[in-house]
């Protein structure tokens, strides 16, 4: 009876491993116009060259053709940590003459994700439930004008509550010190003054060091992003850097001091993927969620879901939280019962037709009658 | 390339309008100096027919200082030239004066190549026909006929000093999606704050419908003076439905060869018509990378015919040289699929100006950047952009193109811009509108029918 430890001071590294040995999912989702460096930068935050079979369409198919979206997936590793990638693009966003349909594409794509995810989840077999769910949205605007343009504010709007946005400014090196900090406030008062949420950064722990906090603030103060990229490996001066080589002088991608590079790989893979991953399924996803089962219900008062943030910790990183079994449990009675239900519908509707069919004497009208009180009759039994 | 970068530090040289006006581009006597030498020169042409009467020998060196002087003259034949008719009544007399008394004085000294008479009360007699008749009256036995010079050579002064006096107008008009340095360009091509700089306005709603701006100023330089009207167009392509956004511009056009065809069809119209019409047009090209965009291709399209284009890389100083040279053949390539004609057309050539003409057209869309900041590089004062890695030099032809846009916009092809917009497109414009009305114009019926 001598125990003097119980042992579980072990689970985080049980968890460690067993994520190790899964392995993460992330979806990158990248909007903007183009020619604004989006797939030179994707390239060069994950160092991988996920670009290498892509053809620009000539100029006369690229006025008529409806925006697609294209999916690339890649399998990264390093340090025996697995990262599984999908990059969702957008060609061909802004090309046409009118961009209004381009948005509603964006968005219409989130919302099949969401709901695939939705279906799988209230499925059967959900062992291998596959996220595609888009779980960042870097939204390129470009450097050149006075802000954000007007199908900027469009497309953001439609996207602000879907997913996590981050904007992003494309081709930073174009602009000198002081037009990107006038640039900059211009932008983030245009957000505000069109109250588009932006992903807010956790709050710094209080316990954690001044280094630390300090580092936190510049991330936040960097907002929105002033990014250049680069693949381009270059020597100088025995130095070997990404950058880019003019006849008036060489940028370096990945110095803080030329661009905001190194701070957007920081704070997307190394800090906040985890967050992402976290923010999607808790706010978005839910809302999503929420709005679907009301409209099937017709419930009247929808809740935000509020979420508990962890603070934000230096050794935060790439850490799975666990799953709170019992809540999964309670949802999937619900689930259960909503199933039932729907089966039971499907076979009164079932039995409803045949009977239309053996006595057609009956009018219409009345049969009409009769079914609309059976939904009233359905509606009720759903309604928990 | 340094002395001339010194020299346009200072000045756009609008001065260099004149020599566009004076002669064809290929003549190989040295550019003169700027305009008021030539006006200097003419006390010394008096001197110099006084000192030595019509002589072929002694005179060829003489003549030739006085050719090169005046810095244009062809055909002329190396004989000191009596003043034309057109010139004022009063320097011949004192020409005459002089002539006599000098040739009086020199008569004894001249030799006898000297084809004029010796005879000092003769000369006057001789001298006359030499100032009015035209060479064929004058027998060939007793005067050579290199002697006598209708005097053409002088029509092209005096088309440069009426050019001078009237001023040169040039309408330019700008056209692109907001932010893409318009302003910028147009004050750093003029040196002068032609439009006012619109990024410095905070929280301005963009524009709802696209529209017209024009602005006009008057620039002096060296005693010359340009009218500058610019056209604006903002709002241009920044709406999410920019489906005929260019038609503002295209009205504009169109609007202003109606007003000309107007006041030139009028019964009683000024000498000189107010020349509203746009003799070319800047058209601004997002940096991206690829290509044309679609909406480019539409615009260019509609524009091609109508006015004279010059396509323009707008801040160029996002793109690497790999990358520009990459851009710039896609977008020659694009253009030359779909039969856009930009400036300078081939057709339009003049024989002398091919060569350069075609180095302009590989050229084509020109890189610029646009700045008004002055800069201080080891002493020299330079436009240019500050970076915290360089510093980008607008002047500088292996920074930018900046320098061959100004050379071809300003120094060398202003007035084959204009001169084309009145001969090519104006007539064109003209032609039509005329069919279609059965020669009565009214401004009603302009919108009616576009291209």
């Amino acid at each position: 009876m001598d125990r003097e430890y119980i042992g579980f001071a072990s689970l985080p590294d049980q968890i460690h491993r067993k994520t190790i040995k899964k392995g993460f999912e992330f979806t990158l989702m990248v909007a903007g116009e183009s020619g604004l460096g989006k797939s030179t930068l994707v390239n060069t935050l994950f160092l991988a060259d996920l670009y290498q079979d892509r053809v620009i369409p000539p100029v006369e198919e690229r006025l008529t053709k409806t925006t697609a979206i294209q999916v690339r997936t890649a399998d990264i590793e390093e340090m025996g940590i697995k990262l599984r990638l999908t990059i969702v693009d957008t060609p061909g966003f802004g090309d046409a003459l009118n961009s209004e349909e381009t948005c509603q594409a964006l968005s219409d794509y989130i919302d099949v994700q969401f709901k695939k995810y939705f279906q799988d989840e209230s499925g059967l077999h959900r062992k291998s439930i596959v996220d595609n769910r888009v779980h960042c949205c870097l939204y390129f605007i470009p450097p050149y004008g006075r802000g954000l343009r007007m199908l900027d504010v469009a497309a953001m709007r439609k996207l602000h509550k879907k997913v996590n946005l981050v904007p992003v400014i494309g081709k930073a090196d174009s602009l000198t010190t002081a037009e990107l900090s006038r640039f900059k406030s211009q932008v983030l008062q245009e957000l505000k003054q069109y109250e588009i949420q932006i992903y807010q950064f956790p709050e710094c722990d209080p316990d954690e060091d001044e280094a630390f906090k300090k580092q936190d603030k510049e991330l936040k103060d960097a907002v929105p992003f002033a990014v250049s990229g680069s693949c381009q490996i270059l020597e100088v001066n025995g130095r070997r850097f990404r950058g880019r080589i003019y006849p008036w002088g060489v940028v370096e991608v990945e110095s803080p001091l030329h661009s905001d590079l190194q701070k957007l790989r920081s704070m997307l893979i190394e800090t906040h993927l985890a967050d992402l991953r976290d923010q999607t399924h808790e706010i978005h996803y839910e809302a999503f969620r929420s709005a679907c089962i009301t409209r099937l219900t017709h419930n009247l008062t929808i809740q935000q879901p509020h979420r508990e943030r962890s603070k934000l910790k230096r050794d935060s990183m790439l850490v799975e939280l666990p799953d709170d079994d019992n809540a999964a449990d309670l949802i999937l009675l619900q689930k259960e019962d909503e199933i039932r239900k729907m089966q039971d519908l499907l076979s009164k509707m079932q039995h409803q037709l045949q009977v239309q069919q053996r006595s057609r004497s009956l009018g219409e009208a009345q049969l009409k009658h009769e079914f609309s009180l059976m939904n009233i009759d359905k509606s009720q039994e759903v309604r928990l | 390339m340094s002395a001339e970068g010194g020299r346009s530090n200072t000045r756009f040289a609008v001065h260099e309008l004149t020599r566009q006006f004076g002669r064809p581009e290929t003549t190989n006597s040295p550019v003169s100096g700027p305009v008021p030498a030539h006006q200097k020169s003419l006390p010394k042409i008096l001197s110099h027919i006084a000192k030595t009467p019509p002589a072929a020998a002694a005179a060829p060196e003489n003549t030739d200082n006085i050719n090169h002087s005046f810095g244009s003259v062809t055909g002329s034949n190396g004989l000191v030239k009596p003043h034309p008719a057109d010139h004022a009544d009063d320097n011949k007399k004192v020409t005459k004066e002089e002539i006599i008394d000098e040739k009086s004085s020199s008569s004894e000294s001249e030799s006898d190549e000297s084809p004029a008479a010796p005879n000092p009360v003769t000369s006057i007699a001789q001298i006359r026909p030499t100032l009015r008749q035209p060479p064929a009256a004058v027998q060939p036995s007793k005067i050579q006929s290199s002697d006598y010079v209708i005097g053409l050579d002088q029509l092209q002064e005096q088309v440069r000093r009426l050019a001078l006096r009237r001023g040169f107008t040039l309408n330019i008009m700008v056209v692109g999606r907001s932010g893409l340095g318009k302003s910028t360009l147009i004050n750093t091509l003029f040196r002068s704050s032609v439009l006012p700089r619109t990024c410095s306005v905070s929280g301005s709603e963009p524009a709802k419908t696209a529209e017209i701006r024009t602005t006009q100023t008057a620039i002096h330089e060296n005693g010359i003076r340009l009218d500058l009207t610019v056209t604006d167009t903002p709002g241009y392509g920044d709406r999410i439905d920019n489906t005929n956004c260019w038609e503002p511009a295209l009205e504009y056009i169109n609007e202003q060869y109606e007003k000309y065809l107007i006041e030139e069809q009028g019964a009683e119209r000024t000498r000189w018509i107010h020349d509203t019409r746009v003799h070319c047009c800047l058209y601004f090209i997002p940096p991206t990378g690829h290509g044309l965009r679609p909406l480019d291709l539409e615009v260019l399209q509609r524009l091609h015919n109508v006015v004279n284009i010059i396509p323009v890389i707008a801040k160029a100083d996002t793109l690497t040289l790999d990358e520009r040279q990459e851009f710039k053949k896609n977008i020659q390539q694009d253009l030359a699929r779909h039969r856009i004609g930009v400036y300078p057309l081939a057709k339009y050539d003049h024989p002398d100006d091919y060569g350069v003409n075609e180095s302009y057209r590989k050229m084509v869309p020109f890189a610029v950047v646009g700045s008004e900041q002055i800069h201080n590089v080891s002493g020299r004062m330079v436009l240019g952009r500050q970076n915290g890695w360089g510093l980008v030099q607008v002047e500088d032809p292996s920074h930018c193109e900046f320098h061959h846009l100004r050379n071809l916009l300003i120094r060398n092809r202003m007035q084959d811009l204009i001169e084309l917009t009145s001969a090519i497109h104006y007539e064109a414009f003209r032609r039509r509108r005329l069919m279609e009305t059965n020669g009565m114009i009214d401004m009603c019926s302009l919108n009616e029918s576009h291209i």
